[in-house]
């Protein structure tokens, strides 16, 4: 059918009906009479003489472009957009930080940790010296550090407490700084019984 | 010339536009029943759609092809959106009143008009295209994005739908007002 539309269609724009053979007229008048034939001839012919006045075409308007921020978003894009940014929040959301509340049955258990605590740090130097060469300084070889500490538990329930750290701190300098003296050096030495005085006694 | 677009855009576009625009304000106006303002609008209209659209030709197809395959998909459109038909002349002369000479045949190109403004957009855009732009078959099979058999076929029906609006004339009178051939 299609093909004897096409075949209609290049005699209707080749070929007026009395041109046509009898064989083409009969597969013409197949299809369309003759009157409709001529008609349709006679549109296209005439559809050429048809006249459109045509004005001169206004001047072209090129818009000025507008800076990237006066520019309209449509509103699809700031959909997306919200969307987007709507999903990063939950799926980069950081879980410690949410505020919650967790109820547990057993008591708490609160703990004070045990730190050392300083009392005199001891630096000391080694000093060698290589015989038969001159160095233009020492050599120092090692740096050792001492440091004296004292623990204190502050966790232990006494009655008493013993440990104020202090009066310890205060004694442990004071036993450190304290000099013994020889019992010749001791003029407290005077103050003690002589061992005759046991042997009078006896 | 939409090669050299890419640099020199509105040049380009103002030398495009003075070339082509008078041809296709007066496609619009056929197309669009004569509605000259809206006609314009389409122009100016076309060529920013060519502004935007330059990266979508093909260099190895004819310009004007790929500029008129716009404006029927604009008029393609309006169509879909408004509707563009206008109403059948009420008073259609007879043809007892119609004699062979000039006058008839004026009214029979008014009623001609008539017939192809009543055509669908398909049967439309090839009708016009054929025979009052005078192009190809290839050429509209090109802007239309459709076969060879397909416009010939949509150009058969749409001659014989705007027969149908000219029954009252008589077709004896084609040999002495309209040669064809």
């Amino acid at each position: 059918m299609e093909e004897h539309i096409e075949r209609l269609f290049d005699l209707l724009e080749t070929k007026s009906f009395d041109t046509l053979s009898a064989e083409v007229k009969s597969f013409v008048l197949s299809h369309i009479t003759e009157a409709e034939y001529l008609t349709q001839r006679k549109v296209i012919s005439a559809a050429t003489e048809l006249d459109y006045e045509v004005p001169e075409p206004l001047p072209m308007a090129i818009p000025a472009r507008q800076p990237f921020l006066k520019k309209a978003i449509p509103l699809y894009q700031v959909l997306i957009g919200a969307a987007c940014l709507l999903m990063s929040i939950v799926l980069f959301r950081d879980d410690h930080s949410k505020i919650g509340f967790d109820l547990i049955d057993e008591p708490i258990a609160f703990s004070v940790a045990q730190t050392p605590q300083v009392i005199q740090v001891v630096h000391d130097t080694v000093i060698e010296r290589i015989p038969g060469v001159q160095l233009p300084g020492r050599v120092i070889r090692d740096t050792l550090t001492v440091v004296q500490t004292v623990f204190t538990n502050r966790n232990e329930s006494r009655m008493l407490d013993a440990t104020v750290p202090s009066l310890t701190v205060d004694l442990n300098r004071a036993l450190l700084e304290s000099k013994s003296l020889s019992a010749k050096e001791d003029n407290s030495i005077g103050l003690l019984p002589k061992m005759s005085d046991f042997g009078a006694m006896k | 010339m939409v090669q050299i677009m890419d640099h020199h855009s509105h040049v380009a576009l103002v030398e495009l536009h003075a070339r082509y625009s008078k041809k296709l304000l007066g496609y619009f106006i056929k197309m669009l029943n004569r509605d000259v303002d809206l006609a314009q609008d389409f122009v100016q209209e076309l060529f920013l759609k060519v502004m935007e659209k330059k990266h979508l030709f093909d260099p190895e197809k004819k310009f004007y092809s790929w500029v008129f395959a716009i404006a029927s998909n604009m008029c393609k459109t309006a169509y879909r959106h408004h509707g563009k038909t206008v109403q059948l002349h009420p008073d259609l002369p007879q043809q007892s009143t119609l004699g062979e000479n000039e006058h008839e045949k004026k009214l029979f190109l008014q009623a001609l008009e008539r017939g192809i403004e009543q055509l669908e957009y398909y049967h439309k855009t090839v009708f016009v295209l054929r025979y009052l732009e005078h192009f190809s078959l290839n050429e509209i099979a090109e802007i239309t994005e459709s076969s060879l058999g397909t416009v010939k076929s949509r150009l058969f029906y749409a001659t014989k739908k705007i027969t149908e609006h000219l029954k009252d004339f008589d077709p004896s009178f084609e040999t002495h007002l309209f040669k064809l051939n």
